[in-house]
């Protein structure tokens, strides 16, 4: 066999398996829904979309109720690194601090902290205690 | 409609920034061709407005649109002085046979799976807002902390926040994208990422127009082609990581040094030379990548004679000058983090060097990442039995640099593996295998390339 038919093989595979693994996460991941809702909304719910609805609305009621420059702890996403790097991204300019003035509780209920207490709640498991 | 207005002027300013930066250094030296200097003109464009904002930063001006435009105007002027007096803009108008001919009907196929991929990128990348891990811990975070301080704050790692990820990254990426948002007016976290598929197309412009210097048009598309639909590399054009800009800079880099090494224009050794300065820039990887290049310069210069000789002792040096520069800054700001290696001392670096039982990880995640698919089609495989079967030409004649670098790669890599202090190093290798091969990927593309070209490539 010539090189040029070895080429021509090769650009077949080639072709077959770009062809596959660009098909195939529209039908395995369900990407068609994902991007057909995506491009029906606006930037923010994009964000919402990206880091989840529950998770962003918590981000934007703690920014809006802790003001900027605040500093801050999460408490509730130490088992998911990449939500917490979202909220962190997201609440900045609010600081994660070591010795915060604010604690933001996501995801559990009736957490309490010397020193802290209720400012402000959005749901029973969703809410922010602050330095006493 | 004022987004993509505001956007538009972001990118005409890079553009022109990089092409009067181009054209100053080339000096009336036509050694491009024009999609080339266009696609060159964007990435040496927007790395040094970035460096452009650190020295702002540094001399406490902040970051607005006309500080950012009125430093390039001295180069403005000069670029089209220069082009006045050359009565041109000094471009490469060498014409191939085949240039007129018809497009066949595979190299329609290849120019319109590039195009496909081109568009998919573009539409995956504006689709989505920033997300992926590192793309906001290590980039987004603080291109956002910049903007907001329009500067980088002196104690920028403070106002970050405790746990900050990579804080002794470099910073081409956070304040390339600070400056999408100071020229939009507000912070927005989609339109930012069009950075990134500008990079994958300029990547591939490059790609092509270096092998068209060393084979036909059908060869260039082809392999062009190849290297679009690289999964791995068209999805790093859509999340907002620093690898696929490591990947041209430093490609390019490689390139015009191999032009260099063949043609022995100084233009092309300059304009190496640039780029690795921007590789530098671009992640931490980039030192190594930068050293791959002065290896492969130091061998080749050994042979060469009087100015030749003496123009890659001058590459060797400003590199090696730039590398220490950046170290050294790195070391006075205290950016030495626990687990590189580059901040390990001698002993440590000895003492890291008996972590042999690592081998069988290292190659294992290679074996994963060359016979996998879904991320690299059949790139790696054919580069293995190419490489196996062409074993004596792979080291004769124009394949030879781009082998020792390849190699020189892959066994450096191999070796941070080995010297890296880290504990969970298997966690450490797994994540990270995939984008170290994306780094000199496309100079992978270039060596089938140059391998196939005495063949018959006509598909």
């Amino acid at each position: 066999m010539n090189t040029r038919n070895i080429i021509r093989i090769l650009i077949v595979i080639w072709i077959a398996v770009w062809a596959l693994f660009l098909v195939r996460p529209y039908f395995k991941k369900g990407l068609w829904k994902e991007y057909s809702a995506l491009m029906r909304l606006s930037l923010d719910d994009k964000r919402a979309f990206v880091a989840g609805h529950e998770l962003y609305g918590f981000i934007r009621f703690a920014s809006g109720s802790i003001g900027p420059h605040s500093s801050y702890k999460i408490i509730g996403l130490e088992d998911d690194p990449l939500s917490y790097r979202r909220a962190v991204y997201y609440l900045y300019p609010n600081i994660d601090r070591e010795d915060p003035e604010f604690l933001l509780v996501y995801g559990k209920a009736g957490v309490s902290y010397e020193g802290y207490g209720l400012f402000k709640a959005l749901t029973d498991d969703e809410y922010i205690l602050r330095k006493i | 409609m004022t987004n993509i207005i505001r956007l538009s002027a972001w990118f005409i300013v890079v553009m022109a920034s990089g092409w009067s930066i181009l054209t100053i250094v080339l000096y009336r030296r036509p050694i491009l061709f024009l999609p080339e200097k266009l696609a060159l003109s964007y990435c040496v464009g927007l790395g040094f407005m970035t460096i452009e904002m650190a020295l702002l930063s540094f001399f406490k001006i902040p970051f607005t649109i006309a500080a950012m435009v009125f430093a390039w105007l001295p180069f403005f002027i000069a670029a089209m002085a220069i082009g006045y007096i050359s009565k041109g803009m000094g471009l490469l108008h060498r014409k191939a046979e085949d240039d007129g001919n018809r497009f066949s009907l595979p190299e329609r196929f290849f120019i319109f799976g590039i195009i496909f991929e081109v568009g998919y990128a573009l539409f995956r990348a504006l689709i989505k807002p920033l997300e992926a891990y590192d793309a906001i811990a290590i980039y987004a975070l603080k291109a956002k902390a910049f903007y907001l301080a329009s500067s980088i704050p002196h104690d920028f790692l403070k106002v970050l926040g405790d746990p900050i990820s990579h804080p002794e990254y470099p910073l081409l990426l956070p304040l390339a994208e600070s400056s999408v948002y100071v020229f939009l007016g507000y912070l927005n976290d989609l339109s930012v990422k069009i950075i990134f598929p500008l990079y994958y197309i300029a990547g591939l412009v490059v790609l092509y127009f270096v092998v068209r210097r060393f084979a036909v048009r059908s060869a260039a598309l082809l392999f062009t082609f190849l290297l679009a639909t690289i999964p791995h590399f068209n999805e790093h054009a859509t999340i907002g990581y620093a690898d696929l800009l490591l990947a041209v800079y430093y490609s390019a880099s490689f390139f015009y040094l191999l032009i260099w090494i063949r043609e022995r224009k100084a233009a092309f050794l300059i304009l190496s030379f640039l780029l690795s300065a921007l590789c530098i820039w671009t992640k931490t990887e980039g030192i190594l990548l930068t050293s791959v290049n002065m290896t492969i310069a130091f061998i080749y210069i050994l042979r060469f004679k009087k100015d030749d000789l003496r123009r890659g002792i001058i590459y060797i040096a400003a590199n090696a000058a730039l590398i220490s520069v950046f170290l050294v800054t790195k070391r006075l700001l205290g950016l030495q983090v626990h687990g590189n290696i580059v901040g390990l001392n001698l002993s440590e670096w000895f003492g890291s060097m008996m972590n042999i039982k690592r081998i069988p990880f290292v190659l294992y995640e290679f074996q994963i990442q060359f016979f996998g698919p879904k991320k690299w089609n059949i790139i790696w495989i054919i580069f293995i039995v190419a490489f196996l079967f062409n074993f004596r030409k792979a080291f004769m004649e124009t394949l030879r640099p781009v082998t020792l670098a390849i190699l020189c790669i892959l066994g450096a890599y191999t070796f941070v593996y080995l010297i890296a202090p880290q504990e969970a190093i298997e966690w450490q290798i797994s994540k990270t295998t995939g984008r170290f091969l994306l780094h000199f990927l496309p100079v992978v593309v270039l060596w089938l390339a140059l391998l196939f070209r005495d063949k018959d490539t006509e598909v």
